[in-house]
């Protein structure tokens, strides 16, 4: 831990100076208004109807010392909600001091970290938790308190991971949509003795060879996904395993094709080792029709071989076709659509989202999910009244 | 994406130095004519070097048929690489519009086959390894397509010394060059340089129909530690009557960048 103390006293000694400049910071973010619609009355009591309008605020301040080689990042992100009081919440997703030394970079505090290639599913992504109060944001993210030394050579990228401050997932209250059938226990129980004080390790390799990007990682925890148990007959309560996990995501960049694979191999205290993956390809077809817009095909498999014991998974054994068009205009306007469909038991979710910036710092995103057909024995039928359309203003500044 | 414009400054160069020793374009036969576009723009490939690294801030104005216009800012920065096989690492981070502040492209350019490029977006803090095949594509929206902005290393163009002409008050030597890298929108450019300032002050690109489609002028050149560079760069586009201005500001060379921060790892942290 030597090293790592040096450069804490180090960090901690380029924030005391009293160098800060007024110009080196620098304040921005967003705020929004959201407003989802319905059309189903949901399955379970006390949902709200059908309308769930918030506001959402994320300011961001930066701070970079005259060097540039510390920098300070703060963004929280908060949700003041209609309906449901649990999904109003506010969450620091990054709060770090970052610092660039000769030959490596370390960065402790809070913050969120993206591994893989994939479209329809983030396996190998597994340092943050998701934020599923954030149902209209697959990509939304619980800030993770962590130590990174990170250093980057000629043979390639290598990042350690040191993380303490486990998050739990969040859930949806009575009032929400997107639920389970009961509410789920704000107390968890854990595979470990040391519960969710208990640290995690990872580490993460990635390099770029000529056509090819490749990463492996590694990982040493407490799992991100919960198997719910019922507790009581009208609760659920979530459990969490020791786990290590494995990973490797490769990409492929072609002219017009891109080729994705990410697979993972994973091992706990309370399930059977199991392993996953997510393979495809991406196809572009380049200024469409003669407009200079282009539209990019994505075709994905998806398995999952995990058992009973082990959290649930939609990706058992499923494949997503999807098209993203990119306008390529001062608007930045861009659509996608895609379709998840279980190979298995023939259910099929659909999702869409649309996106157009309307004027300076004003951006219009509209999006939707339906559930088209739902197998009873997919764990996506509770969601089956659950379809909405979604209209969310934001203005950056 | 300010390497390739330098590189293209580079070519341009070595055009107008090789010009000022021209013979009179009557003796000049084809192939000579060949011959010394090829010398003039190799000469040119060179003539920039030592310049190491160098950064600029850019404010991007979109300009549609009605004069309505919008604006995006960003700040370029470019290292050096000498070599017959790749060329410079260049990133562009994107300061405004708000909603995509942080985002940066990266780029290693490469002689023949494609740029090696990066995409980070700083919502989802993902990097994403893209193709750069995609050559006649707008530009973020722009009037200049991503081969105006990528596709400018020396190698990737065969040349022609076309005629002595006059531009604005100055004498120009016309070249022509046409690309030889796949995807290219275009079946050949004409490059206008001034022969005292051995800068290039106008190309007229031509569509793979012949049609002259676009015109770039550069203007406001002033010298910076030994190095032309220009304050602005204007692209019309004649088919669609759109317009993209590039106004340039605070030039800096030798400011230290090294090759880490031209990684795709570095694109999170851009200082």
């Amino acid at each position: 831990m030597t090293p790592v103390l040096r450069c804490l006293m180090v960090m901690s000694a380029t924030l005391a100076t009293p160098a800060a400049q007024a110009d080196s910071i620098e304040f921005s973010g967003y705020v929004g208004a959201e407003l989802s619609y319905f059309p189903n009355t949901g399955l379970y009591p006390g949902q709200l109807a059908d309308l769930q309008y918030s506001l959402v605020l994320a300011p961001e301040i930066n701070w970079q010392s005259d060097s540039g080689d510390t920098q300070v990042n703060i963004l929280a992100f908060g949700r003041i909600e209609s309906a449901d009081t649990k999904r109003q919440h506010l969450d620091l997703r990054e709060g770090y001091i970052h610092h660039e030394f000769d030959d490596f970079t370390a960065l402790i505090g809070i913050n969120k970290v993206f591994w893989g290639v994939a479209e329809s599913r983030r396996l190998v992504d597994i340092i943050n938790q998701v934020d599923q109060l954030e149902y209209t944001d697959n990509d939304a993210r619980l800030g993770q308190p962590m130590l990174t030394i990170s250093t980057d050579q000629d043979w390639g990228a290598l990042s350690g991971f040191l993380m303490t401050g486990f998050r739990k997932l969040k859930f949806a209250g009575t009032e929400g949509r997107l639920r389970l059938p009961y509410p789920v226990l704000d107390t968890a129980v854990f595979s470990h003795r040391s519960r969710e004080k208990a640290k995690d390790y990872a580490l993460r390799y990635y390099n770029s060879f000529g056509d090819f990007d490749l990463g492996l990682s590694t990982f040493n925890g407490t799992s991100r996904e919960a198997v719910l148990k019922p507790v009581g007959g009208n609760s659920f309560q979530p459990n969490y395993s020791r786990i290590t996990q494995t990973g490797l995501d490769l990409q492929y960049t072609g002219d017009a094709t891109l080729l994705k694979l990410e697979a993972i191999s994973r091992s706990g205290d309370n399930f059977k080792h199991f392993e996953a993956m997510v393979a495809g390809l991406e196809y572009t077809i380049y200024q469409i029709a003669d407009t200079g817009s282009d539209l990019g095909l994505i075709a994905e498999y998806n398995y999952d071989n995990r058992g009973a014991n082990a959290p649930l998974t939609i990706f058992q054994k499923d494949a997503f076709v999807g098209g993203r068009w990119v306008a390529n205009d001062s608007e930045d306007t861009s659509a996608i659509l895609g379709m998840l469909i279980d190979l298995d038991d023939g259910t099929r979710s659909f999702q869409g989202e649309f996106k157009r910036r309307l004027g300076n710092g004003l951006s219009l995103n509209l999006q939707f999910r339906a559930l088209g057909y739902s197998n009873p024995a997919n764990a996506q039928h509770g969601f089956r009244r659950d379809d909405f359309f979604a209209v969310s203003l934001k203005h950056f500044f | 994406m300010l390497h390739q414009l330098q590189q293209n400054k580079r070519a341009l160069h070595a055009l107008a130095l090789s010009a000022v020793f021209a013979l009179s374009p009557l003796a000049v036969v084809a192939e000579d004519a060949i011959k010394k576009g090829y010398e003039i723009a190799k000469a040119s490939d060179i003539s920039d070097n030592g310049f190491g690294d160098s950064t600029a801030s850019a404010k991007m104005i979109l300009t549609n048929k009605a004069g309505q216009s919008t604006t995006r800012e960003m700040e370029f920065r470019t290292l050096e690489r000498t070599s017959d096989k790749v060329g410079d690492k260049s990133v562009s981070i994107f300061s405004t519009p708000a909603d995509i502040r942080g985002t940066a492209v990266l780029s290693h350019a490469k002689i023949t086959g494609n740029d090696k490029q990066w995409i980070y977006l700083p919502a989802a803090k993902r990097v994403k390894r893209i193709s750069s095949s995609n050559k006649s594509g707008p530009f973020v929206g722009s009037e200049f397509s991503y081969e105006d902005i990528t596709a400018q290393e020396f190698g990737k163009f065969t040349y022609k010394w076309i005629k002595t002409d006059a531009c604005g008050s100055a004498k120009c030597e016309v070249i022509e060059r046409i690309p030889t890298y796949k995807n290219s929108g275009y079946s050949r450019q004409l490059v206008w340089l001034n022969a005292k300032t051995k800068q290039s002050e106008r190309i007229h690109f031509f569509d793979r129909a012949g049609n002259h489609v676009k015109t770039l002028t550069w203007a406001g050149y002033k010298k910076y530690k030994g190095f032309w560079r220009w304050n602005k760069m204007s692209m019309i586009n004649h088919r669609n009557g759109k317009s993209t201005e590039l106004i340039f500001s605070d030039w800096k060379f030798g400011t230290g960048l090294r090759d880490r921060d031209f990684k795709s790892s570095a694109l999170e942290n851009l200082k």
